[in-house]
C-alpha cells in the first residue's frame, strides 16, 4: 500500500470514535516523506522518538500528536547498520531525543548537527552504548548450527564432501535424495521457510549464510 | 496408498551410509518395492530444531509428506527421530484446525499440499507387520547366533494412534529375535542414551545415562548391543570413550543396527557394509562374525 | 477451601513408561525462558540406577485442591483458579520469600535465577508443553478425578525395595 494510503487510513482512523492510538508500519527509508506528509498542513504535533532493543534491531516509534490522538510512525533498524536520516529539519525539536538515542542506543541520526553529549559524559568511550545490547535473536544456541545448515541445504547435519566418500564407498550415489541435490527443490525448501517467517524470526541472512548473531 | 519411500533422514545417509546400504539390501531380498522420496528434506531434527521454531517445524515435516503423498506413497522411516518429527507433525495437521489451514496456505506457497493421506511407519512396525516375521526368518541364511541386548531408544514408544507404547520395542525384540538372536535382558533397555541431556550437559549425559547401562551390561552375556536409530547409536560409539574415562571398568560394546543386522543375516558380507568410520569394537565384531 | 470445579484436567506421571531423557525439562524451559537451561524448568526428572521400583520419578506440580502454596504465600501471588483447576502465579507479587517451596510437600516450585521469585508450572495456559513433548507417555493429561486413583495406586501402595 502506498505511503499516503496508509497515512489517510491512520489519519481517518485516528478521527474514529474511541481511538486514541493508531500505528504506521513504514521501513526506515520511508520515514522522512512519512513525517514530512504527518507535519505539512496538519495540526499535528510532533510528540518524541521511543526506541526499543528488540534483539536483532532497533525500533524506532515516532509519535506524533494529531488533535489529541497518538500517531505512531514504526520502523526498524538492524544493528549491524543501524542510521537513519534525521528528521529534525522538518521537526526542530525532535533535536534532543535524537541525540538521547544516538548516545544510549547507538543510532546514527544522519544529517543531526549536535556534536556534544546531550546525555553522557562528555569523557563517555565513543562506541559504548549502554542501552545497546548485543545483537542476538531468539533460536537457541544448540540449535544455530542446525539452523544454518537447514537453510542452506536443507539438513540438520552439513553435507561435506566426506559423506560422498562414505557414500561412494559404500556403493551409493555421492548424494542421497536429498533437495539439496536438486536447485528447483532446495529453492522450494528455502521458499516455504521464508514464507513461514522464519528468516526473519531466526534472524538469517541469506547473502552471508548465516545467523546475524553467533 | 501401497507403494512404499523410504524416508532416509540426513544423519543415516550422510554419516551411517552402511545402514542405508543394509535397508535396500533387505527390503530388495524380500522383494519389497521402496522408492526414494526425491527432494525430501531434513524432518526436521525433533529435539532441538523441532523446539527452536514450531511453525517452522511442522512446515517443514508437511512438505516432506505432501512428496511423499504426490508419489502415491506411504512412508518407511529408518531413524526414531525423523519419526517423532513426522509422526508428530501428521498427528498436529489432523487434530488442529487452524494450524492446518495455515500450514496448507504455506504449502500452497510453493505449489505442494498435503491431504493427510500418507502413513507413516517406523521401518520396524513395517518388517514387523507388513512383513511379518515368518517371511523375514525365511530369508535368512546365516542366522545371529550372538547374545545381544537392546537398545530402544525414546522415540521408538511414540504412538499417535495406538494407545499401547510398548507396541514398537516389542516388536523390535521380536525381529531380533527372528534372526536368531537371543535377547538378554538388563534392566534399563527403555533408558534414554542422553542425546537430550548432552545438549545441556555432555559430562551428565555419559555419567547419568551411558554409565548406567554400560555398567549394567556388563553383567550379563550380551555381545553387542542393538539400535534402531542412527543418533541413538552414534551416541553410544561416540559416547563409549569419554564413559570409560568416567568410569572404570566399562566395557565397549559394538554398536549395531538392526537394519545391519538383518542384512547379514540375509547374507550380506560386512565388508558391503562401510564400517570405515565405526568404532572398533564394532568393525571388529562385524567382520568376526560376518567378514 | 478452593477446590477445582469437575471436568478439571492434571498431568500425571506413570515411572514405568518414562525413559529418562528429561525432554520435558527442555521443553518446559525453551517455553517460559527461551533458552535450554533446565535450572529453569518447573519439572524435574529423577533417576536413580540403585533401584528397581521407583526408579524414574517427576516432581511436577499437582495443581492441588487446597493448595498449601496458596495457603502460606505472604503477598497472594498464588491463587486457586477453581474453573481450571491451576495453581496461578502471578510473579510481579512475589517478593521471594520462598515459603511456597518449603511448604509444598512435595517442593514444587523454585526459585528462578534470573528472575528471582518463585516460579512454578503454569500447566502452559491449556497445551503442557511437558506432556506434548513426552514421547513415551509417561506424562499425560488425565481428568482429575482419574488421576487421585492412579496416584493413589502409583505411590500409596508402592513398597521401599531398599
Amino acid at each position: 500500500m502506498l505511503l499516503e494510503e496508509r497515512l489517510t487510513g491512520a489519519r481517518r482512523a485516528a478521527g474514529g470514535k474511541g481511538k486514541r492510538r493508531v500505528s504506521v508500519e513504514l521501513d526506515a527509508a520511508e520515514v522522512k516523506e512519512a513525517v514530512l506528509a504527518v507535519l505539512h498542513g496538519e495540526r499535528a504535533r510532533f510528540v518524541t522518538i521511543v526506541a526499543v532493543d528488540t534483539g536483532l534491531d532497533i525500533e524506532l516509534l515516532y509519535n506524533f500528536s494529531l488533535d489529541g490522538v497518538l500517531l505512531t510512525l514504526r520502523t526498524s533498524v538492524a544493528k549491524e547498520a543501524s542510521a537513519i536520516e534525521t528528521i529534525t529539519p522538518m521537526a526542530p525539536g525532535a533535536e534532543f531525543i535524537e541525540k538521547e538515542i544516538a548516545e544510549l542506543f547507538g543510532v546514527e541520526f544522519v544529517g543531526h548537527t549536535r556534536r556534544t553529549n546531550l546525555v553522557l559524559p562528555d569523557d563517555w568511550p565513543t562506541g559504548k552504548r549502554p542501552l545497546r545490547k548485543p545483537i542476538v535473536g531468539d533460536v537457541i544456541p544448540q540449535a544455530r548450527a542446525s539452523v544454518e545448515n537447514l537453510m542452506i541445504g536443507g539438513t540438520s547435519i552439513r553435507v561435506g564432501p566426506s559423506s560422498a566418500v562414505k557414500r561412494e564407498k559404500a556403493g551409493l550415489p555421492r548424494m542421497p535424495p536429498l533437495a539439496s541435490a536438486n536447485p528447483v527443490q532446495m529453492q522450494e525448501v528455502k521458499d516455504l521457510l521464508i514464507r513461514s517467517g522464519f528468516d526473519k524470526r531466526a534472524g538469517f541472512d541469506r547473502r552471508t549464510g548465516k545467523l546475524r548473531y553467533k | 496408498m501401497n507403494k512404499q519411500a523410504f524416508f532416509l533422514g540426513c544423519v543415516i545417509p550422510l554419516r551411517f551410509p552402511g545402514i542405508e546400504v543394509a535397508a535396500r539390501r533387505v527390503f530388495g531380498q524380500l522383494g519389497i518395492e521402496c522408492v526414494d522420496l526425491d527432494g525430501y528434506s531434513c524432518c526436521p531434527e525433533p529435539v532441538v530444531l523441532g523446539l527452536t521454531d514450531r511453525d517452522m517445524a511442522l512446515a517443514v515435516s508437511a512438505r516432506n509428506l505432501a512428496l511423499a503423498e504426490r508419489a502415491g506413497a506411504d512412508l518407511v522411516v529408518l531413524c526414531n527421530g525423523c519419526y517423532e518429527a513426522l509422526a508428530e507433525a501428521d498427528h498436529a495437521l489432523r487434530h488442529d484446525a487452524p494450524m492446518r489451514a495455515r500450514v496448507g496456505e504455506l504449502l500452497a506457497g510453493i505449489g505442494a499440499r498435503y491431504d493427510g493421506k500418507v502413513r507413516i511407519k517406523h521401518f520396524i512396525e513395517f518388517l514387523h507387520d507388513d512383513v511379518g516375521l515368518e517371511r523375514i526368518a525365511k530369508a535368512i541364511t546365516r542366522p545371529v547366533d550372538v547374545p545381544l541386548a537392546l537398545h530402544y531408544g525414546c522415540h521408538l514408544f511414540r504412538e499417535t494412534t495406538h494407545p499401547d507404547t510398548w507396541r514398537k520395542p516389542r516388536m523390535m525384540k521380536g525381529l531380533v529375535e527372528a534372526m536368531g538372536a537371543r535377547c538378554v535382558d538388563y534392566g534399563l533397555e527403555q533408558l534414554c542414551c542422553g542425546f537430550p541431556i548432552s545438549q545441556f550437559d555432555k559430562d551428565a549425559a555419559l555419567k547419568e545415562r551411558l554409565v548406567p547401562k554400560l555398567k549394567a551390561l556388563s553383567t550379563t552375556s550380551a555381545e553387542a548391543l542393538a539400535f534402531c536409530c542412527p543418533a541413538c547409536l552414534n551416541q553410544f560409539e561416540t559416547g563409549q570413550g569419554g564413559a570409560g574415562d568416567l568410569a572404570a571398568d566399562v566395557v565397549r560394546y559394538p554398536c549395531v543396527h538392526v537394519l545391519e543386522l538383518l542384512a547379514l543375516s540375509f547374507g550380506m558380507q560386512a565388508t558391503e557394509l562401510s564400517l570405515d568410520f565405526r568404532s572398533g569394537a564394532t568393525k571388529d565384531f562385524f567382520e568376526c562374525f560376518w567378514g | 477451601m478452593a477446590r477445582s470445579q469437575p471436568g478439571t484436567s492434571v498431568i500425571v506421571f506413570e515411572p514405568q513408561l518414562c525413559t529418562g531423557c528429561r525432554y520435558c525439562e527442555i521443553a518446559c524451559a525453551v517455553w517460559h525462558c527461551g533458552r535450554i537451561d533446565v535450572t529453569r524448568s518447573r519439572i524435574r526428572i529423577l533417576f536413580d540406577e540403585g533401584r528397581t521400583a521407583e526408579r524414574y520419578a517427576a516432581v511436577n506440580c499437582q495443581h492441588c485442591d487446597d493448595a498449601i502454596c496458596c495457603a502460606v504465600c505472604p503477598s497472594e501471588a498464588l491463587q486457586k483458579d477453581q474453573k481450571t483447576g491451576w495453581v496461578t502465579q502471578n510473579s510481579t507479587k512475589c517478593v521471594g520469600c520462598e515459603m511456597c517451596i518449603v511448604a509444598c510437600p512435595l517442593s514444587v516450585p523454585i526459585f528462578d535465577p534470573a528472575l528471582k521469585v518463585a516460579v512454578k508450572c503454569d500447566f502452559c495456559l491449556g497445551a503442557p508443553e511437558c506432556v506434548k513433548h513426552c514421547s513415551s507417555g509417561a506424562l499425560r493429561l488425565c481428568a482429575r478425578e482419574e488421576a487421585v486413583q492412579l496416584n493413589a495406586r502409583l505411590y500409596l501402595s508402592a513398597k521401599d525395595d531398599r
